[in-house]
């Protein structure tokens, strides 16, 4: 049981973040996060737009302050890091975004994009880097021509192999992939995500996949997290996830369309309530979308539990939850 | 009854190659025809044409009919109602087309009296209801807003709203759900169906999302490159595609029940 004894990749305890949102009110956009991701495993990160996942990544690649608790990069706190230990966290930790064009300056050229990060983590000298430069393009499937064009001369799925190349070629312990694909066309999303598998088996890579896509999440997450308002509601495994149990992660997996779905699938407007909004500090952050939600709902947030090995629910009423989804064979 | 045809229509910009290529299409009363394709395959340049919104720079060919008149004989005047009463459209960033000095209450009141003479009150509830349906919370403040007042997200639920109001009998969807949640989605889905259902509505829209296009319309069209290389029922273009690039593309969709793609830890 060696597997269980080594040491996460990243370790997140009860991690929070903290805007101020004018004069003397703030406003939580992650709450109480803690979640575990170890070497070679994929966490997926799911959830819709403002549920605080971009700020969650920012705070594990410390783009942005971490507010409260600990992020753990393979055993050590770096929520804390300054200066020179900071730049060194870094080589451990990259990011890669929905659009790739923004992390390029528009004078760069591919090769020198390459190059810089090699240069900049203190991995090789330039004239070594031009030759490593070469290697990734190859490993990345571009044409090695392509290290003296610029950004707008590569198309969007281009422009991302050669961050992705970037990305990895430090070496680093985790790879953070935010809306990595959401931009790109259907058949170049495919051939980015198979890539990302090959570099994960080439280099046993740690990854976090950051979508609102349960599909493309899916396809290649281990495990999954679903995120409402700040928090994880559900954690599983990605193989079992038609057997989520929160009501959110329920909908979420209701709201997808397969190209087979025709005229078969039920849009149950009752079920998707209007929301008003994140519900207050306390009790249940989807109570006010949620149709099982009752008294105790409202008045405490229900912690996220183990409710079977690896699955963990935040929701006061699975029972409900499950009752209801064998009444309409909903599944 | 057709509601609307296109013949071999072709559109370039600057006069540069067929940003669309030689497009034929009949869509009869009722109808809900998806268009599915990747980026810059000539999909919105298709649907302004098709609502007479070209830029300057695009020169068309070929004849578009709209609820049976021809686009290129009618003025400027006579596009606009045609617009504001009968065909609403919806597009990806619909807030950019809506009336920026004027409250989002006094624009539904403006549409929702194309179809009766209706109160300020009477207005306000069914605008109220709409608003509720495309799920905006806090409905009553975001009547009183101006556009820029709301979030993107928001803007574009409204715009929906609006072409709800408008019971038009024939809607042009640009990528309307894109840029929302897929709850949200699935939402929009279902009352652009009910429009349907409702009143009649024709319904033309684009997607790149195969597994909408799939749920809502009877048949699918396939742009590649501007030209319209396949086009037929739902079903046969899903489970039986005649060209190569639409079986290529279904081959790109990720389900949600599909393989993973297998990762080995080292
Ligand atoms: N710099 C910031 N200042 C204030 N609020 C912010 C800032 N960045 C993000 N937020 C807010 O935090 C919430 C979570 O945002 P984000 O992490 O971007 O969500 P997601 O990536 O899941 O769409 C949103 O309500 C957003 O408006
Ligand atoms: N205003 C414009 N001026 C010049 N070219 C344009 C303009 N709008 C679109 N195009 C070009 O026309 C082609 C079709 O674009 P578009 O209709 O936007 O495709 P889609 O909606 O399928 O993504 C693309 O090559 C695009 O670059
Ligand atoms: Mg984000
Ligand atoms: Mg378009």
């Amino acid at each position: 049981m060696s597997e269980a004894m080594e040491t996460a990749v990243l370790e997140l305890r009860h991690v929070g973040k903290v805007f101020d949102a004018g004069k003397s009110t703030q406003f939580r956009a992650v709450h109480d996060v803690s979640l575990t991701v170890r070497r070679g495993e994929c966490l997926g990160i799911v959830g819709e737009s403002g549920c605080g996942k971009s700020t969650l990544a920012r705070m594990i690649t410390r783009l942005t302050d971490v507010s409260e608790g600990e992020v753990l990069l393979c055993g050590r706190d770096i929520s804390a890091l300054r200066g020179r230990a900071l730049r060194n966290a870094y080589r451990d930790v990259q990011m890669v975004f929905q659009d790739p064009y923004s992390v390029f300056s528009p004078r760069t050229s591919v090769g020198t994009f390459l190059e810089d990060g090699l240069v900049y983590h203190g991995i090789l000298r330039r004239r070594e880097a031009r030759q490593e430069a070469k290697r990734l393009m190859e490993l990345v499937e571009l044409p090695d021509e392509l290290l003296d064009r610029f950004p707008h001369q590569l198309s969007g799925g281009q422009l991302q192999r050669v961050v992705i190349a970037r990305a990895v070629s430090t070496r680093p312990k985790l790879v953070l992939l935010d809306e990595a694909t959401s931009a790109l066309d259907v058949s170049v999303q495919k051939q980015i995500l198979k890539l990302l598998v090959e570099l994960q088996r080439l280099y046993g890579l740690t990854y976090v996949l950051i979508g609102h896509d349960l599909a493309v999440v899916r396809t290649i997450a281990g495990r999954i997290a679903v995120m409402y308002a700040g928090a994880v509601v559900e954690e599983l495994d990605a193989a079992e996830l038609e057997a989520a149990m929160h009501p959110y992660t329920r909908m979420l997996l209701n709201s997808v369309f397969s190209i087979h779905d025709r005229g078969r699938k039920i849009i149950d407007l009752e079920e998707m309530r209007v929301s008003h909004g994140h519900g207050g500090a306390e009790g249940c952050p989807y109570r006010e979308r949620c149709m099982f939600a009752g008294p105790v709902c409202a008045k405490r947030r229900p912690p996220l539990e183990e409710k079977r090995t690896g699955h963990s629910v935040a929701c006061h009423n699975i029972r409900a939850v499950r009752v209801n989804e064998g009444q309409t064979g909903n599944d | 009854m057709e509601i609307l045809t296109v013949e071999n229509y072709s559109i370039t910009y600057d006069g540069v190659k067929n940003a669309v290529d030689r497009v034929s299409l009949r869509v009869e009363e009722g109808e809900i025809v998806s268009i599915v394709g990747e980026s810059g395959s000539g999909k919105s340049t298709l649907l302004h044409g098709i609502l007479g919104l070209l830029p300057r720079s695009a020169a068309a060919k070929g004849a578009v009919r709209v609820l049976g008149r021809a686009l290129a004989e009618m003025k400027p005047a006579e596009l606009r109602k045609l617009r504001g009463e009968e065909v609403a459209m919806i597009f990806q960033d619909t807030g950019r087309y809506m009336n920026p000095t004027s409250r989002i209450g006094a624009q539904f009141r403006q549409y929702l009296r194309c179809h009766g003479d209706y109160s300020n009150p009477e207005c306000d509830a069914q605008a109220l209801d709409l608003l509720r349906r495309v799920h905006l919370a806090d409905a009553e403040r975001v009547l009183r807003s101006y556009p820029f007042e709301l979030s993107g997200g928001m803007r574009q639920r409204v715009g929906i709203a609006m072409a709800m109001a408008l019971k038009p009998r024939l809607l042009l969807a640009d990528e309307p759900t894109s840029a929302l949640d897929v709850t949200v989605q699935a939402q929009i889905v279902r009352q652009m169906i009910d429009l349907r259902e409702k009143y009649g509505t024709t319904i033309i829209l684009v997607t790149h999302n195969m597994g909408v296009a799939a749920y809502m319309s009877d048949r699918v069209g396939v742009m590649r490159g501007g030209a319209l290389v396949e086009l037929g029922p739902t079903e046969r273009v899903i489970h039986a595609p005649r060209d190569e690039y639409t079986r290529k593309l279904l081959g790109a969709v990720i389900e949600l029940d599909d393989e993973k793609m297998a990762v080995v830890a080292v």
